[in-house]
């Protein structure tokens, strides 16, 4: 009976030259309320970046990127962002709009000829519909304990099964939560669909799509979506026994999410920050096509008729108003990307622990 | 040390019974099964794309020992490797009823047990200063089971039958905890045989 290779990689290199914070005026005090959030959380290392006008970018680390080798976080470690993908996913099918090769109330049926009575109602499911999670369409990773106990048992298994394979396995065939546009249900499925559509669209593989129309242009080089080898990525972690003991979960990670349009990209604090100042700065969509990507879904059967979502953005109702960004999530890690209009300021915040966290840090920091 | 007195509670019972089911048969059963063994809900499909295999050995008392149908407790030693998950070493018991009809029967059993894991996750303990340490891969969880089989015994009408069996386990690995699932559900495919051992 052969053993899997679940050894943990240490870091390859030192590909990463962390460039130096402590000059920043508030660096003792960022850094002491990163110490107490990753300390609060349980969690083995976390980064956090800040920027606002009147003072320059400020970064930080504090412990360990991996436990196995009690390597210490770096502000400039790659890490899983989750579902902070479904932005960089969004802008890509908001620039196929800008360039009419897709209209938001194209129907999926249409787009992807495959879902037709596979998925119910794919007549009526639009653009609109995936990019907003008002499709009704399940979310397997995180209703399907099938899904979810599939990953443990057999995490090669997950790791080689194409997006074509998932749908198949876990979204044809399955009934919708509600008819499309009516509801809200956050569903990685969504952005499974969106991915195809975009590689159908442009003809690319959808890493390089992003690579053409986002990352090459913002020079985001420490970003990318395809599915490496890259032993610099930050170890994640979950405490799956409730006891304390923190479990090295990235093997799942990695097979649930890496070159997956819901949440594969790897990137870094910098890269992050870098992104969501030019998204919000006009660099990648034009005023009116932002203006809708950030317009909230409204519907009655949200609390007070605000979904809080826009188009591959989550709106965050913060002490200093409303926030625009994403969190992401798996089973060991916690990453957050957030712009606040206000004052134009980003804030990016991850741990590599797979557990919820208090983020109210937030508003002490980005006043 | 709730599981061990959880499985102690649940065995004490068996020593009257002993003494009582040695007047009516030739000894005690020897159970013998090979099992593929998936972290799944109950479901085939895992079975048959890369299993991981385990293997049981047991035996049995009767509460109740008709020609028609038997009360049963049974007492078993397994174990089973997960490729990429763990390995485990159980003790455990079962309360159960068969049912024979002609040379088959049905059975279906509940039982609770004691499970020892060696982890293929690597694992990291907090200390007091808010770090993290190497922890041991071992634990020790509680493991609920249910099942359900169907078998076939030959040389019935002697003193040394022999039977054959599948039968289709659940269990459960408790306390676990992620994403507030305080179980981890495992499932077992057992194919085995059963004969008595004379006194």
């Amino acid at each position: 009976m052969a053993c899997e290779a679940l050894e943990v990689p240490q870091s390859q290199s030192q590909l990463c030259a962390p460039e130096t914070y402590a000059q920043h005026p508030r660096h003792q005090e960022y850094l002491a309320e990163l110490r107490q959030y990753q300390q609060k959380s349980g969690s083995p290392g976390s980064i956090m970046l800040i920027q606002k006008p009147g003072e320059s970018r400020w970064a930080g680390a504090v412990g360990k990127s991996n436990l196995e080798y009690q390597t210490d976080m770096r502000v400039c470690d790659p890490y899983r962002v989750g579902s902070i993908t479904k932005m960089f996913v969004a802008v890509a099918a908001l620039k196929l709009y800008e360039q009419n090769q897709l209209r938001l109330d194209d129907k999926l049926a249409t787009l992807l000829p495959q879902t037709t009575g596979r998925i119910p109602q794919a007549e009526q499911i639009t653009v609109r519909h995936l990019l907003s999670h008002t499709s009704g369409i399940v979310d397997p990773p995180n209703e399907s304990i099938r899904y979810q106990l599939a990953i443990p048992n057999n995490y090669r298994a997950r790791f080689e099964m194409t997006t074509d394979q998932l749908l198949r396995e876990y979204v044809y065939g399955k009934s919708l939560h509600f008819t499309p546009g009516t509801g809200w249900s956050y569903s990685n499925a969504n952005y499974w669909l969106l991915g195809q559509i975009i590689e159908k669209k442009t003809g690319k593989r959808l890493q390089t799509v992003l690579n053409e129309w986002i990352f090459q242009p913002l020079q985001l080089t420490n970003t990318y979506l395809e599915v490496r080898d890259d032993r610099n990525v930050v170890r994640g972690y979950a405490d799956l026994y409730g006891n304390g003991r923190l479990f090295d979960v990235s093997h799942w990670d990695r097979a649930d999410s890496d070159g997956e349009a819901d949440g594969g990209i790897i990137s870094t604090a910098a890269d992050l920050a870098t992104f969501m100042e030019a998204l919000f700065g006009g660099k990648l969509l034009s005023e009116s096509t932002l203006a809708e990507m950030i317009k909230p879904t409204l519907l009655p059967s949200c609390p007070n008729g605000d979904c809080e979502y826009g188009l591959g953005i989550e709106h965050w109702k913060t002490e200093l108003g409303t926030a625009y960004g994403h969190n992401g999530g798996s089973v060991g890690i916690e990453a957050n990307l957030l712009y606040f209009p206000h004052n134009k300021g980003v804030f990016v915040l991850y741990k590599n622990n797979g557990n919820g966290s208090d983020k109210s840090l937030m508003n002490r920091l980005m006043k | 040390m709730k599981t061990v007195t959880l499985l102690l509670l649940c065995i004490l019972p068996i020593g009257a019974t002993i003494a009582q089911e040695n007047r009516l048969v030739a000894g005690l059963p020897l159970t013998v099964s090979v099992f593929s063994h998936a972290v799944s809900l109950p479901t085939f499909k895992g079975f048959l794309k890369r299993p991981n295999f385990g293997v049981r050995v047991g035996t049995e008392f009767y509460y109740r020992n008709r020609p028609g149908s038997q009360l049963i407790q049974t007492l078993n030693v397994g174990f089973y490797h997960h490729r990429s998950l763990q390995t485990g070493l159980f003790l455990n018991t079962e309360f159960g009823y068969r049912r024979f009809i002609g040379n088959f029967y049905t059975e279906g059993f509940i039982g609770i047990g004691a499970l020892g894991l060696s982890q293929q996750l690597r694992s990291y303990e907090p200390t007091e200063t808010g770090e993290f340490r190497p922890a041991s891969r071992l634990m020790v969880r509680a493991m609920p089971s249910l099942s359900a089989g169907v078998g076939y015994r030959f040389r019935q009408h002697t003193a040394t039958p022999v039977s054959v069996f599948a039968r289709y386990e659940v269990f459960g690995e408790t306390p676990f905890n992620n994403q507030g699932v305080p179980v981890l559900p495992h499932s077992a495919l057992h194919v085995g045989t059963r004969l008595y051992m004379k006194h």
